[in-house]
């Protein structure tokens, strides 16, 4: 047989392998592909010193210096109210869970009255299926699992900064590294691809970040002022849902006008936390996505809610962490292959009709 | 460089390798009149590659992505003629630069190049570039007024050319 069959055998195999051996360890690669992505997102700072001149290194030594000192002060200043919000609603919680289904048993026997004049005592049988003392009750059973994937966590808390700071410090090394391995002819074309990969998707997925941390933030400071309870938990979970579309307005504003309406049992708590909500949704629409997200990739946002779904189905919670930047990559991708297949097809009129 | 800096720390702070670099940027006719915050945000922007001799850097007809600019070495720019048989256009030194159109254009290459002797070539992709430019409007400025010396350069070369012709 010929030497180059041997050789796509011998390759094949190796890639085999490696795949193997990387999905037994895909815990490890997982760790390390959290780590340079969020040195990818932080290496425009790190950037701004080098370009004035400065050691990379010792650049991102400083930083990292001064990023543990303030994430410290924010931890020791957040922690303790996010912790004692946490605990006061784990207390209020039975009280709580016993008034909405209250609410769901009145629900039920006004929308039973309200059926027995269509279809009789039929209507006897209709039960809207929520219980939330049984739901409470399913969550702490599952608590266990959740409480050692929380160990899982806290050990990637160690290591990740390691990653992140060795992929930050080393990376255009790397980078240089991986230049050189490719092949000339595809230097150009293929990594040119990976530019506009870069170009449009860094800015996207920066941008949506800090819109998220902007909006959850507005939202903490509206719901402390109105004076709610958990408003930093609050704040936390609709900055998350931001990275939804509409999610934060429709999920984290109705959790919050239930919290408002549990806290102060009046209308309006709901017409107050609903107006903040609709506040924030304004100053997200008008100012802060101009400002932050400029001219990146944009998805649609049904495309966006497919992709988180399908993420999550697929992956369950690192699905959903890899959604958005996953739909974005393949939207560039198809829009640098549309482009370059337009301009040929133009290019090659011209050259008929000239 | 940070001059507000101690000198003993701006000396434990210093690349010596990045103002080497931007000594030899300074003399490339794109980035004239670039200052040295504007050229290390440019050089951040910027791939290097070690080319050996004989490796292809593009073909004609391959649309272009990027610019390149010599920093050591040696590239020969080809064209084919009507009978399809490749006729060199001439050799390129280390400072010049070539490939520029793909700034302007997304058009296929009008020349082929191949490196001639060992070199150190810079890629400054389009893609990359254009973020730039946006977020730094004067960097965008000063390459098309650079741009636009070199093609009218280039212009009245040509138009000397035909006339001796």
């Amino acid at each position: 047989m010929d030497i180059r069959y041997w050789r796509y055998i011998f390759l094949t195999m190796a890639l085999g392998l490696l795949l193997v051996f990387l999905y037994r360890i895909w815990h490890v690669v997982l760790l390390f592909v959290f780590g340079f992505a969020i040195a990818y997102l932080l290496h425009p700072i790190v950037d701004r010193f080098v370009s004035r001149g400065l050691r990379r290194d010792r650049v991102v030594l400083v930083l990292y210096i001064l990023f543990l000192g303030l994430s410290a002060t924010l931890i020791s200043l957040l922690f303790p109210r996010l912790y004692q919000e946490a605990n006061t609603f784990l207390d209020e919680l039975p009280a709580y869970a016993s008034i909405i289904d209250g609410m769901v048993d009145h629900m039920n026997e006004e929308i039973k009255k309200f059926l027995a004049k269509f279809v009789g005592e039929k209507a006897n049988h209709f039960i809207f299926p929520f219980h939330t003392e049984k739901m409470i009750e399913k969550l702490f059973y599952q608590l266990p699992s959740n409480l050692l994937n929380m160990a899982h966590i806290a050990g990637w808390f160690i290591v990740l900064p390691f990653v992140c700071y060795f992929a930050l410090s080393h990376s255009k090394q790397w980078i240089d590294a991986f230049f050189d391995f490719t092949p000339s002819q595809y230097v150009e074309n293929l990594l040119g691809l990976l530019a506009e990969i870069n170009a449009a998707l860094g800015s996207y997925l920066r941008g949506l970040l800090l819109e998220s941390l902007c909006v959850g933030f507005l939202t903490m400071i509206g719901l402390a002022l109105l004076g709610v309870k958990g408003a930093v938990l609050l704040g936390f979970i609709t900055g998350i849902l931001n990275l939804v579309p509409f999610l934060s307005i429709i999920v984290g504003g109705t959790i919050a006008m239930l919290v408002g309406y549990l806290q102060f049992n009046s209308m309006a708590a709901i017409v107050a936390i609903f107006l903040l909500y609709a506040l924030v949704r304004v100053v997200d629409d008008f100012i802060l996505i101009p400002l932050v997200m400029g001219r990146s990739v944009k998805l649609h946002p049904v495309v966006i809610l497919f992709a988180v779904l399908a993420g999550l189905e697929l992956g369950g919670f690192i699905g959903l962490v890899f959604a958005i930047p996953t739909a974005a990559v393949i939207k560039v991708i198809l829009t640098v292959l549309l482009r370059d297949r337009k301009d040929q097809l133009m290019i090659s009129g011209t050259h008929i009709y000239s | 460089m940070a001059f507000w800096l101690p000198r003993w720390l701006r000396k434990i702070f210093r690349d010596s390798q990045h103002w080497e670099d931007l000594q030899f940027f300074r003399d490339v006719a794109l980035f004239y009149g670039m200052t040295a915050i504007q050229l290390g945000r440019l050089m951040q922007a910027m791939q290097k590659r070690i080319y050996r001799a004989g490796e292809p850097l593009f073909t004609e007809g391959q649309i272009g992505r990027a610019v390149f600019i010599i920093r050591s070495g040696q590239v020969e720019l080809t064209k084919k003629n009507t009978s399809n048989k490749s006729v060199r256009l001439g050799i390129l030194n280390a400072g010049q630069i070539f490939g520029e159109m793909a700034l302007l254009e997304n058009r296929p290459r009008t020349a082929s190049a191949v490196v001639a002797q060992d070199s150190v070539i810079y890629l400054l992709y389009t893609a990359t570039l254009e973020t730039l430019i946006h977020r730094y409007p004067q960097i965008g400025l000063k390459l098309m007024r650079n741009m636009a010396v070199m093609l009218s350069a280039l212009l009245r070369r040509t138009n000397e050319q035909m006339i001796s012709k």
